[in-house]
């Protein structure tokens, strides 16, 4: 841990103020709320939460498209906002969710995988094809595809096409913005082997968000775990699937689906629906909904995961700290 | 080094069927509007540039004892004239073929200025959202808010009329439905990702709204501006019309028309044949239009 870590957020929060209509005052909505991550050179962090936990708001900042409202983003150290955008963008690159609108309906294929390199003027146009062919090829993309447009392409193919896009300009960082969850079960596994070869090959350093923790668990060295736009556990990834320490790691772990037939449904303990993130609970926010809250809970929130190393925000892991945990 | 090498096996599809180039040609013979607005709209463009050549008289000249002769085809009519001759005994098929002239540069020139007017306050208005978005729509409120023909007659009537008066008010004042479309586009677009990946590349905001989002409006562009220019045209012809738009006595479709109303219950051919033209060129143009418009978009047929 004493290495400067390539890719990490100190005490990041984002805010965004939310209308509720006319003439009544706007709301201030925490997307991001104290995060502190980091990753290692060559690592994968994955990055796990249900839908509205601040994940993708997390994502953009990590890419630099959105600013923070407070604490910063580092990049070998040094906060973004100092580095010239250009510079950044050679070295953070995005795979998105949605393989559909990520592509520009109107140009070829090849255009779109050159467009980094013509942005950044790296190269000949011939330089430019050649090195774009050669990473359609090593996407896995047939040859001869370099002429054709997206609306040819399934949604497996036109995610190998956004991938060759993030690599050609050869970034340390690829930000993986639930890449799989829009493709077919079949696909999905195809381009998660095909991420990892080129994680190998490349060098990569992958931060991986997600909402499928077979996903993650498939893909990442260590878990960070989002509730509310706050970190709420943060392990290796094996610690978090064996020994879970938040109530919340273990009902996401619980909620997977399994192909055993007699299995059912999984029943959770998690009470009512989604929280209104506009008006979190007091205390820990995640207590509403927490099957082993007690009386703390509601008043005095959890201490926050320590920026190094492992940890869980619960008052239940302060009071029997076990395993490895702070 | 290593990059080079797999180019050379990549097979080059040219004999394929897959060639743009072969696909959008057998494309538009699969599009009987655009092969039929588009023919029109091009042999009455030819007609304008070669004016000079195809008509038979100087459409100025005048010829007292000549005067309202009928077409040919009617008694008293002759291959001399062969659409016959106006109230001042020139020939009409010279001034109608002069006349293409002046409808086609006004309607396209004055489109051209509105189209660029429109498609930049509209794209800056729908990318940036927030203020930029605050002022374009304000600015697009008061220019519905202004009735075209009443403006345009008042700045004729205090700067006069003229070819180029008419194609500046006329770009000046016919810009809002560019903006209004082009804003509502390129608000749907900024938010997609393929936007984000041009950020993230590090692309310049200029890269991402000429070379990104412009493309991608092209289908709807097309389609106002055929709108626009069939009704600049007619525009012109009613500016023209009421005395206030091209002078007398350069030929315009729109002054034959005015020129011919006196004489309507008489030679109502003087009246009839300026404005089938005018019919025929704006009906081709709205054909070509919906014919391109269904051939480039991305989404439309295969």
């Amino acid at each position: 841990m004493s290495m400067t870590p390539i890719l990490e957020t100190r005490n990041l929060h984002r805010r965004f103020r939310v209308s509720q209509g006319h003439f009544k005052p706007k709301a201030t909505l925490q997307a991001v709320n104290g995060v502190d991550l980091s990753v290692q050179r060559g690592e994968t962090l994955g990055i796990v939460g249900e839908s509205g936990c601040g994940k993708s708001t997390l994502a953009q900042m990590l890419l630099g498209l959105l600013p923070a409202t407070s604490g910063e983003v580092r990049l070998d150290g040094r906060p973004i906002a100092d580095l010239r955008r250009v510079d950044f963008a050679r070295r953070v690159q995005p795979i998105f969710q949605d393989p559909f609108s990520s592509l520009n309906p109107r140009k070829t294929l090849l255009d779109i995988v050159t467009m980094p390199l013509r942005v950044h003027a790296i190269g000949s146009r011939a330089e430019q094809e050649a090195r774009a062919r050669t990473l359609m090829d090593r996407v896995g993309l047939p040859a001869g595809f370099a002429d054709r447009y997206p609306k040819e392409l399934s949604g497996g193919q036109r995610q190998r096409v956004a991938i060759a896009r993030a690599l050609v300009m050869q970034p340390d960082v690829v930000i993986c913005d639930e890449p799989t969850s829009a493709l077919d079960a079949s696909v999905q596994s195809q381009i998660l082997n095909l991420l990892m070869e080129l994680k190998a090959d490349f060098g990569l350093t992958y931060v991986f968000i997600s909402h499928n923790l077979s996903v993650v668990e498939h893909i990442a060295d260590h878990v960070a775990v989002m509730y509310l736009g706050r970190v709420v556990e943060k392990a290796p990834v094996d610690a978090i699937f064996d020994a879970p320490q938040h109530p919340y790691t273990r009902a996401l772990l619980d909620s997977v689906l399994t192909v055993a037939p007699d299995a059912g449904v999984p029943e959770l303990a998690l009470g009512p629906g989604f929280p209104n993130p506009l008006r979190p609970a007091p205390g820990c926010p995640f207590h509403p909904r927490c099957p082993r809250a007690f009386e703390p809970c509601s008043t005095i929130p959890p201490t926050p995961v320590p920026a190094e190393g492992r940890g869980a925000a619960c008052h239940l892991t302060e009071m029997t700290p076990r395993g490895a945990a702070a | 080094m290593t990059d080079t090498t797999p180019t050379a096996s990549i097979p080059t599809p040219g004999a394929s069927m897959k060639s743009p180039s072969r696909l959008s040609l057998r494309r538009i013979a699969e599009q009987p509007s655009l092969l039929v607005g588009g023919g029109i709209v091009v042999l009455m463009i030819l007609i304008a540039i070669f004016a000079p050549l195809l008509a038979p008289h100087d459409p100025f000249v005048q010829n007292i004892a000549a005067r309202t002769v009928p077409p040919v085809w009617y008694d008293g009519g002759s291959w001399e004239h062969i659409l016959g001759t106006d109230q001042l005994g020139r020939d009409y098929l010279s001034r109608l073929i002069y006349g293409a002239r002046i409808s086609l540069f006004i309607g396209f020139a004055a489109v051209a200025i509105a189209g660029v007017i429109g498609t930049t306050l509209g794209l800056l208005g729908g990318y940036f959202g927030g203020r930029v978005d605050m002022v374009v729509t304000f600015l697009t409120t008061v220019r519905l808010s202004l009735p075209i023909i009443l403006v345009a007659l008042a700045i004729v009537a205090i700067f006069g009329g003229s070819v180029t008066i008419v194609v500046i008010v006329l770009g000046l004042l016919k810009w809002d439905r560019f903006a209004v479309v082009v804003r509502a586009t390129a608000a749907q677009i900024s938010r997609l990702d393929y936007i984000n990946s041009a950020k993230a590349a590090g692309a310049s905001t200029f890269y991402i709204l000429t070379r990104e989002v412009l493309p991608n409006l092209a289908p709807q562009l097309i389609v106002i501006a055929t709108i626009e220019i069939a009704s600049a045209i007619l525009m012109e012809a009613a500016l023209s019309f009421l005395g206030l738009g091209v002078q007398p006595p350069t030929p315009s479709w729109g002054l034959m028309i005015s020129e011919a109303k006196n004489y309507m219950f008489f030679s109502f051919w003087l009246i009839a044949i300026p404005g089938t033209a005018l019919a025929l060129l704006v009906f081709a143009i709205n054909l070509a239009g919906d014919g391109l418009r269904d051939l480039i978009s991305p989404d439309g047929r295969g």
